[in-house]
């Protein structure tokens, strides 16, 4: 059994459901719940469902914790060191990259981020190298093995631990190289194509500029951005910026929902990363139905509106 | 001002990677391009050096074919480039840095040092962070916007969500470049010719006390992701479809 | 998959999914394609998508006018947009030779009916206003011809396949062909067998694997192909129409619009061949490393011709392998010497060729005959010299030259030589200029000492005009010496061989031993598929020759067509005997000294065989020949070449006995009006409509006959007539129009200089209204009309009094 830290994301008060996963992969580890900036009391119900024997909760003698994201690496840094951890495991999210990263570079440690598995006792990871094209095993030979987990790479199961809170105050000071002067909202508009979790693109099917109003529509709601097909470009239904394909843009987001798109090999080179492919296309012989997961041979028409509408119902 | 550029020359992401042996892929043939984050610092360098004065310096470790990727960010715009050679296919973060460390050092700190957010290939989010621990500096990754005033950087950092944080550091800085802080130039091919003569100094990693097989984290073994199986085709009529296929989406692909 | 088909297509890219939609539209149930990827991911899905109506060839030039046809009409078909563009096309002349060779284009293009128009520079500029025309003589502009999406394309051209019914396998690998007892083809792939009657090669970059798989070996090898996309343009953004495809051939570059940019393409000096020894078969979808350097020349002519793209950023540069041929023209049609195999591959020009060729291609193998003459791509054009070696060769000097001026005289040394007769070193000696033909080496003519051994490639009339005038008018006063080693030549024996023969051909085979008759083979058709010579040698044997060229193509059409019984056996004796042709008012005087033997008229008159000493060798000597003059065709043991050619030239010494070479018999058939193959002997045409209609005997069967019989019930339609044409320095050409006050009546077949009597030549089809000698025409050369009057044929030795002396 290794003492295995997990560093904690919250959201709302709550611990946040990629954390659950994390603390899953933990699982048979003795476990520490690392809680930076938050009241661990408030997390101590969720957190003793998941397997956490104790929580830490990290204070800093002196700094802003939010404001400097050097210092909170040094916390943990401390925090690591005072508890013995053989193993540090976090979220890959944009912030738990960062401290990852920040950490590993101040203990000289190595660092696997962006995981879709851990064997902590054989310290040895899974991660995607190639965009997914590839899986690669690496070994981990450091004192501390620090990893950060993809998103929903592990699925959450429930198990009991005692959850015990501590309190931790580090002493580090801010080494004061950069500082937060405030956290904004992004300026108002269409999620970036390339950056986007979930793309749906409608293809040459679209028939008109307007339609692609339908896509917007359900992309609202899924948080996606939209994308044009080489022939729907050609056509005029879209602009250039939004072509996605081995002359357009290459996307890899999790979810790719081709509308009306048959599946040119061309297109196919700019979106064939993604995780999951969806088809909804008209013709059952589209070249699409044989590179994607899932397949709906219907009119985009017909079933995009529906699936606008289920998507509310459901409350995504 | 003198700016360098960390780039990295990886595989063309809609290139076939084909394993060779337990740890290894055929590159001799593949496309190969500039890692696309990379292209970003580029272009944030050579446009800062255009309305200040000053040189870009590019850094690359890798295999000779490295200087391909020199070659085009010179035609960005750079001035001039430095390749640490190395003979593996993969070189472990930590070895990475000290690298960039050393090349950097010995050509002269700049006052800023770019680099893009992370590599294509590897995707290891950390040797940024590494570098400018070594050498002492700030660092901000997933920068997409970038005001420089006075030795002084205030950026934007994407932090997920649509929410950015505004951060505010002293040069000289590392910053990791991503989407949304500029529009990389297309080469044009006078720029493209013009970069062939273009110095590249070459140094050997070995020979900057760097020992390739002594990275911490060690690759055992790489494996192909099967390619997708047929398609699951739903049937029924649209609604029964369509439920279905939020159920698939949500519950078991978590994608949604 | 299904077990069974009528046609099994291997290859899923642009040919052969367009064959798949044209077999089964036309009717034919069980059309089997199989891809072992995914439809286009070969050439096809990184093509440019050019699609122009020119080609060098007229017959080719159809295959394209088809495929626009069919774009064009695709969406409204199928429902599926192929991305069709009707941008009109421009080709560019910055030379005099340009021009001329334009010209020739432009003149055959209207005998197709096609818009097309001379352009200035000026004009150039207004069609084109991105373009710098400095150094521009002109060019040619057609309004309605464009690009097309090859992806797109294929997907609609598979998408209309499948509602007429044809099955497309993916991801089906070919692993093995072999053929039953029964002739049936046997298909084995990794997902199963198929039995099927016609396969057809349209492999691709894995064509040759697939013939190899045959035990045949083509000459297709895949070069690396580079077009670069550019950023967005905003002069090409802000027009209301599309830009024309621009090909400025003396750059080797080529110019499209793609939505809001433009696509330079180009033909490089060093063209990098790919994977040379065979393509691996897991190979898809792949692009290939584009190297910027080696085709830096031709950017920066792209930047001259087109000033904007050296201010405009690469998007994409897009790398992709490209099979090319020894002479870039693809392969074809039925494949030596199998029976229901056809090849349709060696694409260079893929998008443009494929909606046509899937139509063509269907029409020949649904009937056994091609709706056009398709011998310009035609596989059989190529013999065994065509191996992988010669074209790993070949195409290094082909590919920076697939946009150079076509030029009729003239012969690249590349890959050469490959076939030389015995006499080559004496030929040499002689100051031989060689052209080659069908892989065999041969004196087009000889120079005289300290002239320049190369022949100035032009349209016009070429340094080697007044060498072989002084060659023809030695063999009219004295005696000349050709070499026609490279006749194709079949000995065809058996009890059945008479009947066989008789059947082959609509003429009588010769019944009398010794006696030799003009014995054309005719298609199914009564069109004109071989132009051949039968020398009965006993009632069971026969020597028949037929064009060097159609080598293949002749032997291919008797092997099928032999009786299964073994009553017939066929012997290709083209390698093991030479011939030299004797010919000239003196060649009886040299004869009668060599020959040991009576070679009198009398003893030996013409049209005729003799088996004679010449010399200490036993030669097959024919009183026949292509030059209308006295003479023999003297048929040896290959290795006995050189002691007959020694032996002659002794005793023709003091007749001042000379080579000759091709040119100056080219000449001198057109002065006597001998129909050459695949000239005035094509698919088209019958015998009925030229001077050899007499070889047609109708009291008996033959292949060919109902066509025959049908034409003649419905009158002949054309006339084959000789013109003399009032030329200045250029010469008629072949497939040019024949004009009468201004209209076009008919079209000419080849066309040259007679030497012996000082005129221009035309050959060429008139309906018979105009056919009457004296009927005053036009005939178009290099775009311009000339004043010509038709003249009874042979127009040298009218009575043939001379080959009869």
């Amino acid at each position: 059994m290794t003492r295995t830290g997990i560093l904690i994301e919250t959201e709302n008060g709550a611990v946040k459901d990629t954390t659950l996963g994390v603390l899953t992969a933990a699982a048979g580890q003795d476990i520490y719940a690392l809680v930076l900036g938050e009241s661990p009391a408030a997390l101590q119900a969720r957190l003793a469902e998941y397997g956490v024997g104790t929580i830490v909760g990290i204070e800093v003698a002196a700094g802003d914790l939010g404001a400097s994201p050097d210092l909170a690496a040094t916390a943990v840094a401390a925090a690591l060191k005072a508890y013995d951890l053989g193993a540090l495991l976090g979220t890959a999210s944009a912030a738990g990259k960062d401290i990852f990263a920040r950490l590993a570079a101040l203990l000289n440690e190595p660092l696997v981020a962006d995981c879709v598995a851990v064997d902590i006792g054989r310290q040895q990871v899974r991660k995607s190298h190639f965009s997914g094209k590839t899986f690669a095993t690496l070994k981990v030979n450091g004192s501390v093995l620090l990893c950060t987990l993809r998103p929903n790479a592990v699925e959450p199961v429930k198990s009991t631990g005692d959850a015990k809170i501590e309190t931790f105050t580090a002493d580090g000071a801010d080494p004061g190289l950069v500082r937060v002067i405030e956290t904004k909202r992004g300026a108002a508009g269409k999620l970036d194509l390339t950056e986007a979790p979930v793309v749906i693109t409608g293809g040459r099917a679209i028939k008109a500029a307007e339609n692609y109003k339908m896509l917007d529509e359900c992309a609202d709601l899924i948080g996606a951005a939209v994308g044009a097909s080489r022939a729907a470009v050609d056509a005029g239904y879209a602009p250039h910026s939004m072509q996605v394909g081995q002359t357009g843009k290459t996307v890899s987001p999790k979810l790719y929902l081709a509308c009306g798109v048959s599946g040119a090999v061309q297109h196919f080179a700019g979106m064939k990363t993604s995780r999951v492919i969806v088809a909804i296309n008209e013709d059952k012989d589209a070249p699409i139905f044989s590179k994607c997961d899932y397949g709906i041979v219907g009119d985009i028409f017909e079933v995009v509106p529906r699936l606008t509408a289920q998507l509310k119902e459901g409350g995504s | 001002m003198k700016i360098c550029v960390c780039v990295k020359h990886v595989p063309d992401t809609a290139a076939t990677i084909k394993i060779t042996g337990d740890t290894g892929y055929a590159d001799e043939e593949i496309k190969f391009v500039v890692n696309p984050y990379d292209e970003f610092g580029i272009e944030e360098a050579v446009s800062l050096v255009e309305q200040h004065g000053g040189e870009v310096v590019l850094v690359a470790v890798g295999k000779p074919a490295a200087a391909a990727t020199l070659r085009s960010g010179m035609a960005m715009g750079a001035h001039r480039a430095i390749l640490v050679k190395t003979t593996g296919q993969f070189l472990d973060s930590g070895l990475t840095a000290r690298a960039l460390q050393a090349a950097l050092e010995a050509d002269g700190l700049p006052d800023v040092i770019f680099t893009g957010k992370g590599s294509v290939d590897t995707e290891s989010f950390q040797t940024p962070y590494r570098l400018a621990r070594a050498l002492e500096l700030p660092i901000v990754n997933e920068v997409s916007n970038l005001v420089i005033d006075d030795g002084k950087a205030v950026v934007e950092r994407e932090v997920g969500g649509g929410e950015k944080q505004v951060i505010e550091m002293r040069l000289p800085a590392v910053i990791g470049a991503t989407k949304g802080l500029n529009e990389p130039r297309y080469p044009k091919f006078p720029d493209i010719m013009k970069a062939k003569k273009k110095e590249i100094k070459e140094l050997e990693i070995a020979a900057l006390g760097i020992d390739e097989s002594q990275g911490a984290v060690v690759l055992e073994t790489l494996e192909p992701v099967p390619e997708r199986s047929a398609a699951k085709m739903l049937d029924g009529d649209v609604d029964k479809q369509v439920s279905e296929l939020i159920k698939i989406l949500k519950e078991e692909e978590k994608v949604l | 998959m299904k077990t069974n088909a009528r046609v099994a297509i291997i290859g899923g890219g642009a040919i052969g999914v367009s064959l798949a939609y044209h077999l089964a539209k036309y009717g034919w149930d069980d059309v089997v394609l199989i891809e072992k990827h995914e439809l286009t991911s070969g050439s096809t899905w990184m093509a440019a998508g050019n699609c122009s109506y020119y080609h060098p060839s007229y017959y080719c030039t159809q295959v394209n006018m088809k495929s626009i046809e069919t774009f064009k009409q695709l969406e409204e078909e199928t429902g599926q947009s192929p991305g069709w563009h009707t941008t009109g096309s421009i080709r560019t002349a910055d030379n005099p030779d340009r021009l001329d060779e334009l010209g020739y284009y432009y003149s055959m293009n209207r005998c197709l009916g096609l818009d097309v128009n001379f352009v200035s520079p000026a004009e150039i500029g207004e069609l084109h206003p991105l373009i710098d025309t400095t150094g521009l003589v002109g060019g040619l502009y057609w309004p309605d011809d464009g690009d097309v999406d090859p992806a797109s394309m294929t997907q609609a051209l598979a998408k209309g396949a499948r509602s007429y019914g044809a099955e497309l396998n993916l991801h089906t690998r070919v692993t093995g062909i072999t053929q039953k007892p029964s002739g049936d083809w046997l298909v084995q792939t990794d997902k199963g067998d198929i039995t099927c009657e016609f396969i057809v090669n349209a492999a691709g970059l894995w064509a040759p694997q697939v013939s190899k798989m045959v035990g045949l070996e083509i000459p297709s090898i895949a070069i690396a192909h580079t077009h670069i996309l550019y950023e967005t343009i905003n002069a090409v953004v802000e027009r209301d129409t599309m830009l024309p495809l621009v090909r400025d051939p003396d750059r080797s570059i080529y110019l499209r619009q793609e939505m809001d940019s433009l696509i330079l393409g180009m033909y490089e000096a060093h063209g990098q061949q790919w994977k040379k020894h065979g393509v691996p078969w897991d190979y898809a979808q792949e692009e290939l490393n584009p190297d910027i350097d080696n085709i830096a020349d031709c950017i920066e002519a792209g930047i001259e011709r087109f000033p904007i793209l050296g201010d405009t950023g690469f998007k994409h540069v897009t790398a992709g392998p490209i099979t090319y041929t020894p002479n870039g023209d693809p392969l074809v049609g039925p494949a030596y010497p199998l029976r229901n195999f056809f090849q349709a591959c060696g694409y260079s020009f893929g998008i443009t060729q494929a909606g046509g060729i899937g139509h063509y291609l269907a029409g020949w193998i649904m009937n056994g005959e091609p709706e056009i003459d398709l011998w310009h791509v035609d596989s059989r054009r190529f013999g065994s010299y065509a191996n992988w070696a010669y074209n790993h060769e070949k195409i290094a000097d082909i590919y920076p030259r697939l946009y150079s001026i076509f030029f009729p005289n003239e012969f690249r040394d590349a890959a050469r030589p490959n076939r030389t007769s015995p006499i080559y070193t004496y030929q040499k000696a002689a100051n031989a200029v060689f052209g080659d033909y069908f892989g065999w080496e041969c004196p087009n003519y000889y120079a005289p000492e300290g002239a320049d051994l190369y022949e100035q490639p032009s349209w016009r009339r070429s340094n080697a005009f007044e060498h072989v005038g002084r060659e023809c008018t030695h063999m009219m006063n004295h005696a000349g010496i050709i070499d026609l080693t490279r006749f194709a030549k079949t000995w065809i024996s058996g009890p059945g061989a008479r009947d066989w023969l008789n059947h082959m051909t609509c003429q009588n085979v010769p019944g009398k031993d010794g006696q030799i008759a003009l014995c054309p083979m005719l298609d199914h058709n009564g069109n004109f598929k071989s132009d051949m010579t039968v020398t009965r040698i006993d009632m069971d044997t026969y020597f028949c020759v037929t064009a060097s060229v159609g080598k293949r193509h002749d032997q291919h059409w008797m092997l099928l067509n032999l009786p299964a019984d073994g009553s017939v056996q066929l012997e290709d004796l083209t390698y093991k005997m030479g011939c030299l042709v004797l010919a000239g008012p003196k060649s009886r005087a040299i004869l009668e000294k060599v020959v040991y033997g009576d070679v009198s008229n009398a003893a030996f008159p013409f049209s005729t065989c003799r088996e004679l000493y010449v010399g200490r060798t036993k030669c097959r000597v024919n009183r026949m020949n292509y030059v209308g003059e006295l003479g023999y065709e003297i048929f040896h043991p290959i290795e006995q070449q050189i002691a007959v050619y020694e032996a002659l030239m002794a005793a023709g010494q003091e007749f001042d006995l000379q080579m000759v070479g091709m040119h100056a018999m080219d000449s001198m058939r057109l002065e006597k009006g001998y129909l050459a193959w695949k000239s005035e002997m094509n698919v088209h045409h019958t015998p009925l409509e030229t001077p050899i209609a007499w070889t047609v005997k109708l009291d008996k069967d033959f292949i060919g006959k109902e066509g025959i019989v049908k034409q003649k019930a419905a009158g002949v339609p054309l006339q084959l007539v000789g013109m003399v044409v009032e030329a200045k320095d250029s010469d008629p050409w072949g497939y040019n129009p024949i004009l009468k006050d201004g209209e076009r009546i008919g079209m000419t077949s080849s066309g040259g200089y007679g030497h012996r009597v000082g005129k221009s030549i035309a050959m060429g089809y008139v309906p018979p209204e105009h056919a009457a000698p004296g009927t005053v025409l036009d005939v178009e050369i290099l775009g311009r009309p000339r004043s010509a009057q038709v003249v009874a044929m042979p127009l040298y030795d009218s009575a043939n009094e001379k080959m009869k002396s």
